[in-house]
């Protein structure tokens, strides 16, 4: 069966380069709006800024802390031994798993529902495995991780925002001068945010670079980065008087203000955990199938992800976020009144936090479905005016439709390109 | 492509609507006593511009409220109960409506304030339209509560708003008793059937204040957790 591979091998790589491609402009178009659509809502960042900060930190999170995910993806859920004798169906059923995620993504958007990449992925490699290889090619304790995660990672969220913004309220906005306490706490959080995203980053990501360290050696590193943040963003904030302002078309006071400056900062981190998670995840099934052609069919070759699966994924968001996203950002965040930066923030740093803690132990998660959480966090702490929980129950819905479906269109294209060229 | 993301899950706070409708609510009881003091000097003409104002703005607080109610779904999730808030508009709404119905009442009958306690009068209710004003002053700190996340400090600070609020209508209560009493040595100078609708409308002036200790103590149920 390997003959499959050796001659279809150059058309099956340009078609997963092709498909991949989709998927990623698939997530730039919707889900990146989900992920920046808080900064921009809380009018911390114009679209602009939160396009540009999207591109630059998306592709630095997928490529510095996305190994884990890419690896759960390529190589977690199927048993690679149990089908090394097979490999052009793992081919085939990743190709058909990006194409299955990517038309539901597409088709999700269209009509407005909010899904996930990530359980439209997760859900179609296991349609396709359990349906057309074997129930048993399918590592189930991994799957029941994964989807245990999908629920507690709203729930951790939800916990961490609503002590963060429980926090602000105690040390600043109940406080007789809650400006100059803003000034005064608001560092910290901000050291909090750049330390979190440095760790992950040292622990897991400078492997792909050749940099090696050791935990001590990460941990100093990531308090000296962190610092420098701080010192930088401590800086930004002296610059801010205590009037109230109008900043991209809204009016703050001199709290929201300073708030609106570490949000700039959650922005980033959030960015950072998106593509670490997110994009890696639709780097995944790219990234299995190029190792097999490559290898010319041997599954159980583990190579690096190469530079240029990453440049397709993070070139894919980009004009996806060009093409569609930005217009959803510019809606949405012109339609968000009771959003604050100090809100905004907590919710960001709590799902941004997450996130990356999942990214590190290699679990895919929906950053959306964190956020999600995150802003019921600092609504249980009564920061948000309104909070419309059919929108919650259709995200709910939409999570537990979109398994089913990504594995029945997984299956489908699955056996399409199986017939199409064996 | 429609924009139901996640991020439609922020929906439109009701706070500073709630707000809005408690400012026009200050202007009505703010038009009812210049109308109170045209009437009480004849000037019809003055009276029923003033009476065509509180009309106007009894209008637009209907408006209002009924952007507030229509914009409240169960599925709504709030810093504060539902309940509360429905019961603090429907308890607001009625300080624009009793404005209404006073000066209604007065100028149908073109009311003569009688000469003898005419500055009772007055005072009385201007003493009512001050726990209304008081009452506004509560729901702008509404506002900022919400801004701050509804902290125990807060509470405190609304507690003692009210605390003012139940003074003043205390007051008020006592200056009704006073003007009952003076009005009573003389009523039988006067017409019954006038009589009757005098002590009518002192009746609802002295309610303007009830409605406006109301809405300070629903506020401290909406606060307090």
């Amino acid at each position: 069966m390997f003959e499959v591979i050796a001659e279809h091998g150059q058309v099956l790589l340009i078609l997963a380069c092709i498909f991949g491609f989709f998927m990623a402009w698939g997530i730039g178009a919707n889900d990146v709006a989900n992920a920046m659509g808080t900064s921009v809502g809380a009018r911390a960042l114009t679209v602009a800024q939160a396009v540009l900060i999207a591109c630059i930190f998306e592709f630095a999170g997928a490529y510095l802390a996305g190994g884990e995910v890419t690896a759960t993806i390529r190589e977690g859920i199927i048993d690679a031994a149990v089908i090394s004798e097979t490999p052009e169906l793992l081919v085939f059923g990743m190709l058909g798993t990006l194409l299955a995620a990517g038309i539901w993504l597409l088709i999700a958007s269209y009509f407005g529902w909010p899904v996930s990449t990530t359980h439209s992925i997760v859900g179609a490699i296991v349609g396709f495995a359990a349906v057309g290889i074997g129930v048993d090619v399918i590592q189930w304790p991994k799957v029941a991780s994964i989807a245990a995660s999908w629920v507690i990672s709203p729930v951790i969220a939800g916990t961490i925002s609503f002590l963060l913004f429980t926090s602000v309220k105690k040390l600043i906005l109940q406080t007789e001068n809650p400006f100059m306490n803003a000034k005064r706490y608001v560092p910290f959080y901000m050291f909090l945010t750049a330390f979190l995203v440095s760790m992950v980053t040292f622990v897991k990501g400078l492997k792909h670079v050749g940099v090696s360290l050791t935990t001590s050696q990460s941990i100093a590193w990531s308090l000296v980065f962190a610092l420098m943040i701080t010192v930088i963003g401590a800086l930004l904030l002296q610059r801010i008087d205590n009037t109230t302002r109008e900043k991209n078309g809204a009016m703050f006071d001199g709290v929201e203000r300073v708030f609106a400056i570490l949000m700039v900062l959650t922005a980033c981190a959030m960015a950072f955990a998106h593509g670490s998670n997110d994009v890696a995840n639709a780097i995944g099934p790219l990234a299995a199938i190029v190792s097999v052609i490559q290898s010319g069919g041997d599954i159980a070759a583990t190579s690096d992800v190469p530079f240029w699966i990453l440049l397709i994924g993070a070139s894919g968001i980009v004009i996806g976020l060009a093409m569609l996203g930005f217009r959803v950002m510019m809606t949405v965040g012109r339609a968000i009144t009771e959003l604050t930066p100090s809100r905004g923030f907590a919710a960001q740093l709590a799902a941004a936090g997450t996130v990356v803690i999942a990214s590190g132990t290699g679990l895919p998660i929906s950053t959306t479905h964190t956020l999600v959480g995150a802003v019921l966090g600092v609504g249980l702490a009564r920061g948000i005016g309104a909070i419309n929980l059919s929108v919650v129950g259709k995200i709910i819905l939409s999570w537990i439709v979109t398994l089913p479906v990504g594995a029945g269109l997984s299956i489908l294209f699955f056996f399409a390109l199986k017939g199409f060229f064996t | 492509m429609t924009n139901e993301s996640f991020l439609g899950m922020f929906a439109r706070s009701p706070f500073s609507a709630l707000q809005e409708h408690m400012d026009v609510g200050k202007k009505a009881t703010v038009a009812l006593k210049s109308f109170l003091f045209s009437a009480k000097n004849s000037d019809w003409d003055a009276a029923s511009r003033y009476r065509q104002e509180i009309i106007d703005l009894e209008h637009v607080a209907d408006g209002i409220k009924y952007k507030i109610r229509s914009n409240l779904p169960k599925s709504l999730f709030m810093p504060v109960a539902r309940e509360d808030l429905l019961d603090l508009v429907y308890t607001m709404d009625a300080i624009p409506n009793t404005a209404k119905d006073i000066s209604g009442i007065m100028i149908g009958r073109h009311m003569e304030i009688p000469e003898q306690i005419s500055e009772q009068f007055i005072s009385f209710a201007e003493a009512a339209i001050n726990a209304a004003k008081q009452a506004s002053i509560a729901i702008e700190k509404v506002d900022e509560m919400q801004r701050s996340g509804f902290g125990s400090s807060d509470a405190n600070i609304l507690r003692d708003l009210v605390a003012e609020l139940e003074q003043l209508e205390h007051e008020d209560d006592e200056l009704e008793a006073a003007l009952r009493n003076d009005f009573f040595v003389i009523e039988k100078e006067f017409s019954p059937i006038d009589v009757m609708f005098l002590y009518d409308v002192i009746n609802r002036i002295g309610s303007l204040a009830d409605i406006a200790q109301t809405v300070g103590h629903i506020l401290i149920r909406l606060v307090s957790k």
